[in-house]
This record gives C-alpha cells, sequence and structure tokens, in this order.
C-alpha cells in the first residue's frame, strides 16, 4: 500500500480550465496542443504552442506538474509536428509527456533525455512484459491503464513492475475498447481517432429532434435514440443502441460514465501511484467540482454532496467499471 | 416541442412578456449592449474561433426572438432575430435551452454544456463542431453575466443581477406553491388509486385462498 497519498491527475482543454483544475487542488494538470497530437483534437479546444508554455509555466508556479499528452500516432510520411511538440515541452519544462507512439517515445528519449516519458492509455499497455518492455527500451516512468482491468490485475502489475509507476482512470468518460486501436469511429467518418485524434468528431456528430424524441447520429450512421426525458450520450459507436436478434440494446457498453470513488482505498492498496480524471473536453465546472469531490475523497474527507458530481455524467448513470470485475 | 420548453421559470416568463413587443424594438434596446459585447469578448476570444464560419442561433426556450452570432474566420458579430427553425434562421447550428440553463452554463458552480446536454436541458441542431467550438471560446475567454451587464447601459446593468436573484426566488416560490396545487388536484385521484391497490391486494388473497382450498380439498 502506498505511504504517500496518491497523485490527482486533472484535465484541462483551456488555459480556463487548466486555472480552475489548479484553484481546485489538482496535484498534476494534463492537457495538450491544438493540432493531429492531441488525443482530444475538438474544435475550438486545447493549447496554442504559446498558451501551452504559460500553461506549463502556470503549473509550475502554482505547485502542480504540468503534463503535455501528445497521445496519437504520427504519420508514417511525416511525424515533424509530433517531434516539434515533444521539443516544445522539454524547452517550456513539462513535468511529463505522456505519448503512446514507440517512434516518438525512441526520439524523446534520444534527444531529450531528462524529459519523463509517461505511457498513454492510447498504447493499451496492460500486463507487464508490456510494460517492461516500454520502460527497458525508452525509461518510460509511468503507464496509465487501459480500463480493462480488475483491482486485482492491477495490483498483479504493479507488483510485477515496481519501477514504473500506474495511473488509472478514476472518473469521466468510459472507454471500454482496445485504446489506440479501435477504429469504429474512424470507419463511420474517415477521421482517425488515432492519427487525427477525434473519436466521433463533432463535425459528423447530428442531433435530430422529432418531438420527446432525439436521434443522435454519426456521420451516416444514426447511433442512439433517445426517449422523453431519456438522458442522453455523445455518439460514439461503442455507446450506440443496436437492433441485435431483434432486440434494441447497447451492444458495447451503457453509455454511462466511470465513478471509481469508492474504490480509492482498493487502488491504494494496489500501489496504484496516480488517480486520473478524463475531461478534457469538459467545462471549467466540471473540472472544478470533480476535482473538489476527489481530493476530499483521497484525503478521508466525505465529500459535502455526494451527488454533487453525478450530474455531469454522460447519461447521467455510474460505473465503477470493470475495476471491481462486474462489468463488461 | 422538447421537454424543457414546458418547464415554468422566470426565463420563460420573460419570453412570454417580451412577446408583444416588436422585433425592431427589442434590436434597438439590444445593438448597444451586443455592440459593447462584441467590442469587449471579440479580443478575448484569441484564435479559437479562427477557421471556421456560419451563424449560430441561441434561443432560450419560450422567447420570440433569438440571439445570433455570425462567425467568420475569428470575427464575431450579433444580431437578434426571430425566433424560428433552424433553416429559416439561417444558422448552420442551433442550440435550444431556457434562458436559466444558458446562464447556468456560464458559471463554474454551475452546469457545463455536456452536462446539460447530458440532461436534456438543452438541445443542439446542426453544426455540432461549430456549437462547441464557440462553447470552449467563451468559456476560456471568462465569458459570464458580467461581460452583459457591463454591456448595458446605467442603471440596467446594475439592476440586471438584482433582477435575477429576484426572478430565481419568485420561481422557488411559484415551484412550491405549483406543487402545492398540484398535489391537492392530485389527492383524490392517489386516494382513489389506494383504494383500488387495497381491493386488488384483498382479491389476490382470496384467489390464493381458494386456491390452497381447492388444493387441499
Amino acid at each position: 500500500m502506498n505511504a504517500v497519498p496518491m497523485e490527482l491527475v486533472c484535465p484541462a482543454g483551456t488555459p480556463a480550465a487548466l486555472d480552475a483544475a489548479i484553484e481546485a487542488g489538482a496535484d498534476a494538470v494534463y492537457f495538450g496542443f491544438r493540432d493531429r497530437t492531441n488525443a482530444r483534437n475538438f474544435p475550438g479546444l486545447n493549447f496554442s504552442p504559446k498558451e501551452l508554455a504559460e500553461g506549463i509555466e502556470t503549473c509550475n508556479a502554482r505547485g502542480a506538474r504540468p503534463m503535455i499528452a501528445i497521445n496519437t500516432y504520427p504519420d508514417a510520411s511525416d511525424d515533424s509536428l509530433w517531434r516539434r511538440n515533444v521539443d516544445i515541452c522539454a524547452e517550456a519544462g513539462a513535468g511529463a509527456v505522456i505519448l503512446c507512439d514507440m517512434g516518438l517515445a525512441g526520439y524523446a528519449t534520444k534527444r531529450h533525455p531528462d524529459l519523463r516519458l509517461h505511457l498513454s492509455v492510447q498504447a493499451s499497455a496492460s500486463n507487464a512484459p508490456s510494460v517492461q518492455f516500454y520502460r527497458d527500451a525508452f525509461n518510460i516512468r509511468r503507464v496509465v491503464l487501459p480500463r480493462v482491468m480488475t483491482v486485482e490485475q492491477i495490483a498483479a502489475l504493479t507488483a510485477a513492475v515496481p519501477d514504473v509507476e500506474t495511473e488509472v482512470f478514476v472518473f469521466g468518460g468510459l472507454c471500454v475498447m482496445a485504446e489506440g486501436r479501435c477504429s469504429m469511429s474512424g470507419y463511420a467518418t474517415g477521421i482517425s481517432p488515432n492519427k487525427d485524434g477525434a473519436c466521433s468528431p463533432a463535425s459528423h456528430v447530428r442531433y435530430e429532434e422529432q418531438g420527446e424524441i432525439m436521434t443522435s447520429r454519426l456521420g451516416n450512421f444514426t447511433l442512439n435514440r433517445f426517449g422523453a426525458g431519456e438522458a442522453a450520450g455523445y455518439p460514439t459507436p461503442c455507446k450506440g443502441r443496436y437492433r441485435v436478434q431483434g432486440r434494441e440494446m447497447h451492444l458495447f457498453e451503457d453509455p454511462c460514465s466511470l465513478d471509481a470513488t469508492s474504490l480509492l482505498p482498493d487502488f491504494a492498496r494496489a500501489g496504484v501511484t496516480a488517480l486520473k480524471v478524463e475531461g478534457r473536453q469538459r467545462g471549467k465546472a466540471y473540472v472544478a467540482q470533480v476535482v473538489k469531490s476527489l481530493k476530499a475523497a483521497i484525503a478521508g474527507q466525505t465529500a459535502t454532496d455526494p451527488t454533487a458530481t453525478r450530474r455531469f455524467m454522460e447519461a447521467g448513470g455510474a460505473t465503477t467499471g470493470v475495476y471491481s470485475g462486474a462489468w463488461h | 416541442m422538447s421537454q424543457s420548453v414546458r418547464t415554468f421559470s422566470p426565463g420563460l416568463l420573460l419570453g412570454l412578456l417580451i412577446r408583444p413587443i416588436p422585433l425592431s424594438a427589442l434590436r434597438v434596446v439590444a445593438r448597444p449592449v451586443m455592440d459593447g459585447l462584441i467590442a469587449d469578448l471579440g479580443p478575448r476570444l484569441g484564435d479559437r474561433l479562427s477557421g471556421l464560419q456560419g451563424r449560430l442561433a441561441i434561443v432560450p426556450t419560450g422567447h420570440p426572438v433569438a440571439v445570433v452570432l455570425d462567425i467568420d474566420d475569428g470575427a464575431l458579430e450579433l444580431d437578434l432575430i426571430e425566433a424560428d427553425t433552424r433553416e429559416a434562421m439561417g444558422a448552420v447550428a442551433a442550440v435550444r435551452a431556457p434562458l436559466e440553463t444558458l446562464t447556468a452554463m456560464l458559471d463554474t458552480e454551475g452546469m457545463d454544456g455536456d452536462a446539460s446536454f447530458f440532461a436534456r436541458a438543452l438541445t443542439i441542431e446542426g453544426d455540432t463542431s461549430l456549437v462547441m467550438a464557440l462553447r470552449y471560446a467563451l468559456e476560456d475567454a471568462g465569458a459570464g453575466i458580467d461581460d452583459i451587464t457591463n454591456a448595458m447601459p446605467w442603471p440596467f446593468g446594475a439592476a440586471l443581477p438584482h433582477a435575477m436573484r429576484f426572478g430565481q426566488r419568485v420561481h422557488a416560490a411559484a415551484s412550491r406553491d405549483l406543487a402545492t396545487i398540484q398535489d391537492a388536484i392530485l389527492a383524490p385521484v392517489r386516494t382513489e388509486v389506494a383504494r383500488q391497490d387495497a381491493r386488488m391486494s384483498r382479491m389476490e388473497s382470496q384467489m390464493q385462498r381458494t386456491q390452497r382450498r381447492r388444493a387441499a380439498s
């Protein structure tokens, strides 16, 4: 079990959200460039190189570790944008760069040996030999684990590779696919989540209201239809509702959010180093409320309003996901 | 019509109150406020809207007018037009929500856009990417009620926060009164349902006793 409190790693999609995260007590803030190197590449979101350097400076001045996500896979023909962004991070004093591509990791290791590297969830490293390989080849110091492991599996992994820190998602949008390898959204839109940085890009998302019924579409595909008063979700193919053998169902997963707050003691016992909040695409209100609530939970305090974070959840529902082994 | 349209609120009441006012008069009153907002907000939006183009309509539900934002590669213009379908407003995207939801989204303690959407408190039509980009730009610019009050001429700007607080109190009181009236209207129905429920339970018990007697004999 950890002797030190687990680090809370919080999302920021804009400089304003970064301020809100620090204000709310984030130990670390992760953010990224406004381009294809970022797995949250949505219009109007993210940081210009200047804003990013200022964000790093703000974090360092206010005691929050800045982590920069460069977590898509570079083009085969030209990886200069990805390399340039790694250089900017190193020069600006980033606390860590979160990446997934081996070529980029190799570049970062050689060019900036002092730059701390974290392995993004986009690498989908979920077993000890895989994590050991990234450690040995690229000096990866921390791995962000995919949301497909039980707490017992996480404990076994941290025990097997004790010199690599583990970071687990505790709150926010839930992806249970093989991250970095899922192409469902790319099939529907022609835009790759893994190379262009947008799963279900907003440019291809449409909502249609017919009376009380709301239909959500991605490209030419209808992904969901929500009845009167039914809480809605963002249309990703994995959370769509499909007709299977005559029955309408969520084939892959329900459109609910992850909330593993109740498992914090289990994560601590499993040797987890850091807890991650998903949601760089979310607003300041989400960041502020969720960070405050989780900081209180990590400190062993009961949140003043335990339902405060519930209103931010997709489709109004929460799950502890695969962590507790009861949901797949 | 969306569920949110039918929810009573001070914002909806305001929409009903301004219905008789001609659009031309509303535009004359709103023009200096909108110009002030653009002058103040424009530079703060940075380049978050660069490369984007199109008209976005924001329609407070139940209101006769919509605020339209014309975005042209980072530049922003504001206007008031008659609320209508997205196509009739010439908008590539439209957001419809109660006035309270729209203002709450400007507050750090309030809801964020995703949460309001998940809760079906707002609807998005058309180009979702334009809506998202504007939302991120406004949020990062720290746009809020203060910007609107600052852009309003004295004494309206100073009075707006008080009027909003008053409206919220009236809304809370009216909601309580409405619940009391609803309760009073539904009380006889509830009594009748309870009576029928008890009758059904008695009949089920009798049936079970009869079946047991038959089985025993």
